[in-house]
């Protein structure tokens, strides 16, 4: 299936006029508006590539509403329209205004000191809502993971769910993999599923880029998966409990949620209890 | 609900009669109240009315009962599933993976009738086929059963995998980060073993530690480990924080004890339990064995100070019970908060009294001589 174009026309075109519609960003999955209809501003999500039928978007998606969590963002719907001869699926999110994690990186902000131990929190906090419901995210990168009014802090998680939705759809079963090489886990590496400890893993990832400003194991855009796959099963290079601006805590579990064999992780549970034992 | 898994001692009934362990629950719970003991039933092996007299009993003397459905006889033909197979409805169920629900509805029901008190979610042996697929029921088996279960029911989870399966580093860490996405509930674990030679303690080096590991690994992922029908090797692994071992006397070197019967063979030997060596000796031995200043006679109600009669007047349910003893006090011996502390000052006062009996030239048969104790030490310095 062809990748679609999605532009402002083609939303309008099947979803209606709205007073702003504004160009955030293409992920993985789709391509990201702020849209403003009266007093309600939502983030508007267009799936690129899904052949899925309606019923079971929209069925699948349903439990998303149950997540009412202030680390993950509020889903409010999910749909399908036609417009100028292509079927689009979309979502509709809770809009957060304070960019991203990726949007920090890219700008050369760090984080440090209390504000990596609250993020750490707050994402921990965040997985552990999504797979009380039996959701696994899949997808978490610093893309991913937004910043409520700017605040290390304060993250949220964006794209929960659609990974797994999308992945039923026969867009995957040629064998490709759903999420971003480099934030999956090594089992996912390997073709394995995604289970809790594999959101417990990128959670790990986006955390240390955060506090040192690198990505523990990539260094190009270019990713040899097996080379990836070694250089996790070796370890980080560069300890963040020998860096001055990390708490030892923090590190210390981020270390830990690093290890190459999920087990090893221990779980989310534990890494929570862990930084509230100090 | 998450049982509260205390360290305890789980007796076996094995072959020999439950009177036996009726009377070995009633003397252990006379002279040492606070020892945590349990007694297991195996299900198939005996009638549903056996099993309920015999439930009635323990659970005056006993701190939890187990009814172990030992559900890996689900492998053979109907006809060798247990006496218990027209009582109990899982017995016969003829496919489990494709029955989930009813099956592990059997099971529990099974176990409710027989008198347990704890229940174990069933199971099916992992690492006898090329595939996941036992592993993987297992996992929906104990979904199942912690879905059917009320919050007020003490349930664990069934595991067994092979001994290759815990040598193999690739397929024990799969397994356990299996199991840790699993529900989170205590694991009931066995760790399969072909071709015991029942007059020795375990001593497979990779078994072992990956045994070690997988107890570890966990228990650290907040799932305590209970390992029944281990023996000492199960006491063994409670320094790597298993919460409770199991044994019984049939399933222990004392097997060898009673008359084979019917002719052929050689004449059975008579097993004693020397808890200085942790491990066993002949009973013709123990005369020379207690001429070392280190050795101390057994003060349990069975032994009393003496020293097993040999010959004729050798008893072997009498030294049964002594080795069952000797376990529930090694189990007691276990402080919660550091458990590996008792284990390894036993196992290196063994080799210091095995030690001494060299040095005191006293030699004991090969089949005596504990040969376990460098493995196990070697292992306790990972602990």
């Amino acid at each position: 299936m062809p990748d679609i174009d999605v532009t402002e026309d083609v939303i309008t075109n099947g979803l209606g006029a709205f007073d702003e519609l504004e160009f955030l960003g293409r992920g993985t999955f789709g391509t990201t508006y702020r849209a403003v209809r009266g007093d309600r501003e939502v983030a508007l999500k267009i799936i690129h590539n899904t052949d899925m039928p309606d019923y079971l978007w929209e069925r699948e998606l349903k439990s998303l509403r149950e997540v009412d969590h202030p680390n993950v963002v509020g889903f409010y719907g999910a749909g399908s329209f036609t417009a100028r001869d292509q079927h689009l699926h979309y979502l509709e999110c809770e809009y957060i205004n304070g960019g991203s994690v990726a949007h920090n990186l890219r700008q050369g902000r760090r984080a440090a000191g209390e504000d990596l131990r609250e993020m750490l929190s707050g994402l921990l906090a965040g997985i552990a809502e999504i797979h009380d419901l039996g959701i696994i995210h899949r997808d978490i990168k610093p893309e991913n993971v937004a910043l409520r009014d700017k605040a290390w802090g304060r993250p949220v998680l964006l794209d929960f769910g659609v990974a797994r939705v999308l992945d039923m759809s026969t867009h995957t079963a040629l064998g490709q993999m759903v999420g971003t090489t480099t934030y999956m886990s090594p089992e996912q590496l390997r073709g394995k599923r995604a289970r809790t400890r594999s959101d417990l893993f990128a959670v790990g990832l986006v955390v240390y880029e955060a506090g040192t400003g690198e990505h523990p194991f990539v260094a190009s855009d270019v990713v040899i998966l097996q080379q990836l796959y070694d250089r996790i099963t070796s370890g980080p290079p560069n300890d963040p409990r020998d860096a001055h601006d990390w708490p030892h805590d923090v590190a210390e579990v981020v270390l830990r949620i690093l290890s190459a064999e999920p087990y090893e992780r221990l779980s989310v549970a534990r890494a929570m209890r862990d930084l509230e034992k100090k | 609900m998450m049982p509260d898994i205390a360290h305890g001692f789980q007796i076996h009934p094995s072959r020999e009669s439950s009177t036996v362990t009726t009377e070995v629950l009633q003397d252990l719970a006379t002279e040492n109240e606070r020892w945590r003991i349990g007694a297991t039933l195996q299900v198939p092996r005996q009638r549903l009315a056996y099993w309920r007299r015999a439930s009635s009993e323990w659970r005056q003397t006993s701190d939890f009962i187990v009814a172990d459905p030992e559900t890996t006889r689900m492998e053979r033909p109907y006809a060798d599933r247990g006496r218990g197979r027209r009582d109990y409805a899982y017995l016969s169920e003829s496919d489990p993976i494709a029955n989930p629900n009813r099956f592990v509805g059997d099971v529990l029901e099974a176990q409710e009738q027989a008198g347990a008190t704890v229940f174990v979610s069933p199971w099916l042996r992992h690492g006898v086929t090329q595939t996941d697929n036992e592993l993987a029921a297992t996992l929906q088996f104990a979904e199942i059963a912690s879905e059917t279960v009320g919050d007020d029911v003490r349930l664990l989870m069934g595991v067994e995998a092979t001994q290759g399966v815990f040598a193999n580093r690739e397929a024990r860490n799969s397994l356990v980060n299996e199991l840790v996405e699993g529900p989170e509930l205590p694991v009931y674990l066995r760790m399969y073993v072909t071709a015991p030679r029942s007059y020795t303690q375990y001593k497979e080096k990779g078994a072992l530690e990956g045994l070690a590991t997988v107890v570890r690994a966990l228990e650290a992922n907040d799932r305590p480990v209970a390992l029944p029908q281990s023996g000492l090797c199960g006491w063994l692994m409670c320094a790597f924080g298993a919460r409770s071992f199991g044994a019984g006397i049939s399933a222990s070197m004392q097997r060898n004890s009673a008359p084979s019967g019917g002719g052929g063979g050689l004449p059975p030997l008579h097993w004693y339990f020397v808890p200085q060596l942790l491990g066993f000796a002949q009973a013709e031995e123990m005369e020379d064995v207690a001429e070392v200043d280190e050795f101390s006679a057994c003060e349990c109600p069975y032994c009393d100070g003496e020293l097993p009669g040999t010959g004729a007047a050798f008893d072997a349910e009498a030294a049964g019970k002594h080795f069952l003893w000797c376990c529930a006090a090694l189990g007691a011996e276990l402080d919660p908060d550091d458990p590996a502390q008792a284990v390894v000052a036993r196992v290196e006062a063994a080799s210091a009294f095995f030690a001494a009996l060299n040095n005191a030239r006293v030699a004991l048969d090969s089949r005596s001589q504990p040969h376990h104790l460098a493995v196990w030490e070697n292992l306790l310095q990972q602990a």
